[in-house]
């Protein structure tokens, strides 16, 4: 059973919860519209993790068995901690070195795509880290940490990092200068010029101040958070792939194989002997959509509606054969895709919805089983009629004039 | 005379030797010889008795032909290219260069790559020799053809085995292309 799916329920009410907390301090910490995006960035994620996790993990149980030096126990507490350290370690070079070249970094934009830093920032994770990423862990398999053992460990570096994306959690002494802490973890989500390539410790931010990327949270500068050229768009897909198209691009204007090769391994900005470019921060606006609050509203409930899809697909997606997991990503993916539509304003995307939840409604209600799941007639109907009528509440959305809601 | 290890201490010591000399002026020539010194390193270990040196041994040479050859003879070519002068971009294609090579090799097994790279990087440098018109060069690039050749032919000098031919006239060869190549 993948254990994310047992944190996605804990994800939701925590993200509730401190939407409400910070309601009731008056802080604009939430957005629903960037909310939404990011969880549909933690879906695509997850999604893409169903594909290439195997070949991820299949790649790290060769090298173990090919190349390791001793087998260490996974019973023993002192691999763990070992193999935590070990982890963490990996992953600060490799979470450094997402941010310092061009094609890593292309991956890992999605994570600092948000202007907004909130529990629901923790779960925009990027969809294409499998491409490089991985060979910074392959260390672990080397030494010998058991794949069992680097998984767990894997995973509790993953969800330690969940809890440290938020504003309303302020300093805390001296845990601040040992682990990773929301203070720390601020600073790395700046787009200030002091906040820059700074603080990419996961679990420890021992890391940073041993290799001279640490930077503390400053007082008199308020954090802005979010990347130096906003994406300003709610489209999943295009989230994920447009700092590709901007390599691309750039490999395309680039003179010569060389140079044209060059921008995917130069950093972001390519190189830049002058320095970093400085960027006023004072007055700064955060990206605002004028989508009406009703659309915000429809899409926000046609997310929840979508989550129990999005966990069966997760928890079955091993079991299905490679026709049925496509299909079942591409209804996911057309779904983010269409609400990501809505949120952009984009033409058609009224129709595209109602053609959506209608299908949706219709095909669940028609088939003998849902991708493997008989469902009692009871559910069948109460879903055909969930989505029938929220053809109709978009319906009724769409014949309001513009700026109405 | 236990040759084994002396030929993988020959090379450890002229590939390491080369990295301290380049770290600050050439950067790609120093991490390229360090991972080939480091894989010749373990080598030497495991004819010490260290047998649990074999596994990062047989890791480090697959990425010493497969991403730390090209990364030098990019170096070694266009010395003053980004990947020759800057730390920074050396590191990026070597673990770039990495991966790849253990896509091709363990997940498409695409056993060819890991022969196929180093004999394109070989010949690169041939050719970057070629065009120095410089005769340590020429001759450092003329005998690293040559290591690889009598390697795949299985060709051997007596008392040397074919590894220990490798090692010795890889480091004759490593020795020869990097020495005076700023000038």
């Amino acid at each position: 059973m993948n254990p994310i799916l047992f944190a996605i329920p804990v994800f939701l009410i925590t993200i509730l919860f401190e939407a409400v907390l910070a309601r009731r301090k008056n802080r604009v910490v939430y957005d629903i519209p960037d909310a939404v995006t990011s969880l549909h960035h933690g879906v695509l994620s997850q999604l893409a993790g169903l594909v290439f996790k195997l070949v991820f993990i299949g790649l790290y149980v060769t090298v173990y068995e090919r190349y390791r030096t001793v087998a260490l126990s996974d019973s023993s507490l002192w691999v763990w901690l070992f193999a935590m350290l070990f982890y963490d370690f990996c992953y600060y070079w490799a979470h450094r070195f997402e941010h310092e070249v061009g094609v890593l970094w292309a991956a890992h934009i999605v994570h600092h795509s948000s202007e907004y830093y909130n529990l629901s920032t923790a779960l925009r994770q990027p969809s294409t880290t499998w491409l490089f990423t991985w060979i910074f862990f392959m260390p672990l398999a080397v030494v010998g940490v058991p794949p069992e053992v680097f998984i767990g460990v894997g995973l509790i570096d993953l969800l330690y990092q969940y809890w440290v994306h938020t504003e309303l959690v302020g300093r805390l002494g001296w845990f601040d200068r040992v682990f990773s802490s929301p203070s720390n973890h601020r600073v790395h989500h700046g787009k200030n010029d002091y906040c820059i390539d700074k603080n990419y410790g996961g679990v420890f931010i021992i890391w940073d101040r041993l290799f001279g990327t640490f930077e503390e949270e400053r007082e008199d500068e308020t954090v802005i958070y979010g990347i130096r050229n906003p994406l300003h768009s709610y489209n999943p897909l295009w989230g994920v792939m447009h700092y590709y198209h901007e390599l691309w691009q750039a490999s395309r204007q680039a003179v010569g194989w060389r140079a044209k090769l060059g921008v995917w391994i130069a950093p972001p900005g390519l190189w830049n002997d002058a320095g970093l470019a400085h960027l006023e921060t004072a007055g700064m606006q955060r990206f605002v959509w004028h989508t009406s609050t009703a659309v915000r509203w429809y899409v926000a409930v046609q997310y929840l509606l979508t989550v129990p899809l999005i966990m069966h697909c997760i928890g079955i997606g091993e079991q299905l054969n490679a026709l049925q997991l496509t299909l079942y990503i591409v209804v996911l993916v057309g779904t983010m895709q269409v609400l990501g539509a809505l949120l952009n304003m984009q033409r058609n995307a009224y129709l595209l919805e109602q053609l959506r939840t209608v299908a949706l409604g219709l095909a669940f209600y028609l088939s003998p089983h849902w991708f493997g799941y008989a469902a009692p007639a009871t559910v069948k109907i109460a879903i055909l009629v969930t989505m029938l009528g929220s053809a109709v509440w978009i319906t009724m959305i769409s014949k309001k004039p513009a700026g109405a809601a | 005379m236990n040759y084994d290890l002396l030929s993988e201490f020959l090379l450890a010591g002229v590939t390491l030797g080369i990295t301290w000399h380049n770290l600050k002026s050439r950067p790609g020539v120093a991490i390229g010889t360090l991972i080939i010194g480091l894989a010749a390193l373990l080598g030497a270990l495991i004819f010490a008795g260290v047998k649990e040196a074999n596994g990062p041994h047989a890791f480090l040479a697959l990425l010493a032909g497969c991403a730390a050859l090209p990364l030098l003879a990019l170096s070694l070519v266009w010395r003053d290219g980004d990947l020759a002068t800057r730390l920074r971009a050396s590191v990026s294609f070597f673990i770039i260069a990495s991966a790849v090579c253990l896509w091709m090799t363990d997940v498409l097994q695409f056993a060819a790559w890991g022969q196929i790279i180093p004999a394109l990087s070989a010949l690169l440098i041939m050719l970057g020799a070629l065009q120095s018109k410089k005769l340590t060069a020429i001759l450092g690039g003329l005998i690293l053809l040559g290591c690889f050749a009598l390697s795949l032919l299985q060709f051997t000098i007596d008392p040397l085995d074919s590894e220990q031919q490798l090692h010795i006239l890889l480091s004759a060869a490593l020795l020869l292309l990097t020495v005076r190549a700023n000038q």
